[in-house]
């Protein structure tokens, strides 16, 4: 039963990689979760919360490969615990808004009428504000903290994934094997589940890749001004913000954050676009 | 986001400076700092911003010099009588308010009349509560009757907060919008959170000024300012960032201007909070035990101040190694937390305001690692600062990091903490009748070997019973192009010598 799906992905994966972009880009993703995933079972070089005062601020060397910060705290563990943590809170965000999205956006477009005007312009509220600002409200209405973070995260991104789900849906639910459906009897939430919602997945999985982006760049933001992660718990925003005053005198404490943000959100990018290219039938035969 | 349009804004006020030439004056001191005024009343402000700006525009009737010393300044002489209830101060003559109405006995009285008027909100107000009567024998004569012996109300005279104003102004309320004092700079424009233009008060009594104005800009970011200050755009700043300043150290083309604070940073543990193991006096103990205070002066400022008791001004300051457990010791802290039945620790929170002072969060982190060796688990809970000082002003809080400002004389600078009458005994959150007595006495006490004496007591017996942990006193930086001269730095962080400044470009 499964071998037909299981080869279709394995030539998903062969396309992706054959896509430049998407191949960077998987490559990226891959090493941040490695990293991510070392990060949160602690398996770094030392704990990313032990100060070694006597050791503060060194530059980077054999037994602190990315330096010291003003504690003394060990940079390259600490990136790896930003990892973990960042990771964290964009699944968790992006797992929040996906499913708020989707459920929003496919009741939206499949029953149409006034609950599609209400739910949709109450979306659009949501979009018309400026994501890191919509963020910010959130949390300082909630106070800061990790959870709140992944909250606000989700709110400000759960409005892109109604609208994407409602799309495909309003074309899907006109085709004639829908209509099939119905004709025999098909309950209503067994039409979207088994045959609406398998066909709007494409473009979900592009903007979830995107989403993780959006959301490791929030996360970093909102801990950037002290409404994030709180310290000592390392986050890259945090250690940005940790590094401002003496980025001249220490640049690494600067440079490894930014990088690894840099990167972090230049996978996620890469990869969205490159499942785009590979998901798209229409771009398929281009390449 | 709202200071980056700020910034925008002043970067774009600087271009336009250089386009419209008529807007640069040669001789204009162009000072740049990171916060502005919070407003124009100079009986009310508490913020350290404000001060700095109207220190400038209005006088009080003594100052203090770079030593902490009393000097004149409205008034030209004083004295005390024997049992130092009656203060009689002689002010100066012929002095003008920049509107150019007569500086009188008449203003004195009638800014003291408000400030003790409770319904002013004057932020020293409790300073003065000794004063019974004012007595104004004729108009240069000014005289304090005193319900009780208050030798340190003439230090206390010397603040902003206590700044004299034009009787009119405060009788019509033009106080609060208006800046009319006796200073040596005259306020021209004030755009709130951009820019401040002072003109030179040509009618001043003092030497002085050689500028003719002064251009303030705010500039939020201190790293901002610091490159504004390497660009040549600006001839002077005020620093706060420590870390900021000590990237100056050794610059060859921008001096830096650093001397010791009496500001002090301090870990505040709140015995009264019943829920907290802190009522247990070796908890307190323990935790100052505990603190290595030179390493979290080093992790915070990176070194750039002095470990310090609870007195921080050169006069009454003790040695910290002669006060209870100013070395880390961590078999007696483990000790202590035993004999309280602690051993296996708890979990304490501590507030700490987000940027100010900048190093607030930092010196969290080091108490937190610190205490974490003695068992106790520090929450650290960064507030943003508006928020922070309303539940500090609330005794919110179990245990708060704090820069909090110093006074040249012990009385004044501690009556408000530990006198359980002082109005932010609440904050402090601890009473003792000790405390009480060792305050009352050195507010009476006239022989200063006697004073030194009781609050050399009163400092052994704060850090004995650690109801907060004294961490240290920083640095009050100002920064300057090689060509302004003759400004003298002040341990209060006071800009009054701006007025005998000369720029020599």
């Amino acid at each position: 039963m499964q071998k037909p799906r299981e080869r279709a992905s394995l030539k998903l994966l062969g396309r992706l990689l054959r896509n430049r972009s998407g191949a960077v880009g998987l490559v990226l993703v891959t090493f941040y979760f490695v990293v991510g995933l070392l990060g949160s079972v602690e398996l770094t070089p030392h704990p990313p919360l032990e100060q070694h005062p006597r050791e503060r601020l060194q530059a980077p060397s054999a037994t602190y490969i990315m330096g010291t910060d003003l504690f003394g705290r060990d940079i390259a563990s600490r990136i790896m615990g930003g990892a973990a943590n960042s990771l964290r809170v964009a699944v968790f965000s992006v797992t929040l808004a996906t499913t708020l999205g989707t459920l929003l956006g496919t009741l939206s477009g499949y029953i149409g009428g006034t609950v599609d005007i209400l739910i949709m312009r109450v979306m659009d509220v949501f979009f018309a504000l400026p994501a890191l600002l919509l963020a910010l409200v959130v949390v300082s209405v909630l106070g800061p903290g990790i959870n709140n973070t992944v909250f606000a995260i989700a709110t400000v991104y759960t409005p892109i994934f109604a609208r994407v789900a409602r799309g495909p849906v309003l074309t899907v639910k006109q085709m004639e094997f829908v209509l099939a459906a119905r004709c025999i009897g098909a309950q209503d939430w067994r039409i979207v589940l088994r045959h609406v919602l398998p066909n709007t997945l494409a473009p979900l999985i592009v903007q979830i890749s995107l989403a993780l982006s959006w959301s490791l760049l929030t996360e970093a933001g909102l801990s950037f001004l002290g409404l994030g992660t709180q310290p000592p718990m390392p986050s890259w925003g945090v250690m940005l913000s940790e590094s401002r005053g003496i980025a001249e005198m220490a640049p690494w404490l600067m440079l490894y954050p930014a990088a690894a943000i840099m990167l972090g959100v230049l996978g996620f990018n890469l990869l969205g676009d490159g499942m785009r290219d590979v998901l798209d039938p229409r771009l398929r035969g281009l390449r | 986001m709202l200071r980056k349009v700020l910034l925008i804004l002043v970067l774009v006020l600087a271009v336009l400076s250089f386009v419209l030439p008529s807007v640069a004056q040669e001789n204009v001191l162009i000072m740049a700092r990171a916060a502005d005024t919070t407003g124009l009343d100079p009986h009310t402000q508490t913020a350290f911003a404000s001060f700095r700006l109207l220190e400038l525009i209005y006088e009080p009737l003594v100052n203090l010099d770079a030593d902490l010393n009393v000097i004149p300044a409205l008034a030209e002489s004083w004295a005390f009588n024997d049992d130092a209830t009656q203060l009689t101060l002689n002010l100066r003559q012929s002095v003008t308010f920049h509107n150019g109405a007569a500086f009188t006995a008449e203003d004195v009285v009638a800014t003291f009349e408000r400030i003790l008027n409770e319904e002013t909100g004057a932020a020293a107000r409790a300073n003065y509560l000794s004063i019974a009567s004012i007595e104004t024998p004729d108009e240069y004569t000014v005289v304090f009757n005193l319900s009780q012996a208050d030798v340190p109300l003439l230090a206390a005279l010397a603040t902003t907060n206590a700044a004299i104003a034009d009787s009119a102004d405060i009788e019509s309320g033009a106080i609060a919008t208006v800046a009319n004092g006796t200073g040596p700079f005259k306020l021209d424009s004030w755009t709130p959170e951009e820019t401040t233009m002072l003109s030179a008060n040509e009618a001043w009594w003092g030497e002085g000024p050689f500028v003719s104005g002064i251009e303030i800009r705010i500039i939020p970011d201190e790293t901002s300012i610091l490159a504004a200050l390497r660009a040549g755009t600006i001839d002077f700043a005020l620093l706060n960032d420590p870390l900021v300043a000590t990237l100056l150290e050794g610059d060859q083309t921008v001096v830096l201007n650093r001397v010791p604070a009496i500001a002090y940073h301090v870990l505040q543990l709140r015995a009264v909070d019943t829920e907290a193991p802190l009522g247990e006096l070796a908890v307190r103990q323990a935790i100052s035990c505990a603190i290595d205070r030179q390493e979290v002066l080093d992790t915070a400022s990176l070194g750039e101040g002095t470990v310090t008791g609870p007195l921080t001004m050169a006069a009454y300051a003790l040695d910290p190694s002669e006060l209870f457990c100013y070395e880390k010791d961590l078999d007696r802290a483990r000790e202590l937390m035993a004999q309280a039945g602690y051993e296996e620790g708890f979990t304490i929170t501590v507030i700490a305001a987000n940027a100010e002072p900048p190093t607030a969060l930092s010196e969290a982190q080091s108490i937190q690692a610190q205490l974490a060796e003695i068992n106790i688990t520090v929450e650290i809970e960064s507030l943003e600062l508006s928020v922070y000082v309303d539940r500090w002003l609330a005794g919110d809080f179990q245990a708060a990091v704090a820069l909090n400002g110093g006074r040249p004389d012990p009385y004044t600078m501690y009556a408000r903490y530990w006198q359980s009458t002082g109005n932010l005994n609440n904050v402090a959150g601890y009473i003792d009748e000790t405390l009480d007595e060792l305050m009352a006495a050195g507010r009476a006490e006239t022989d200063p070997a006697a004073r030194y004496e009781i609050f050399a007591q009163l400092q052994r017996h704060l850090a004995e019973m650690a109801p907060w942990v004294w961490l240290y006193a920083g640095y009050e930086y100002t920064a300057q192009q090689p060509y302004v001269e003759g400004f003298v730095p002040y341990p209060t962080d006071s800009l009054i010598s701006l007025a005998q400044v000369t720029l020599n470009r």
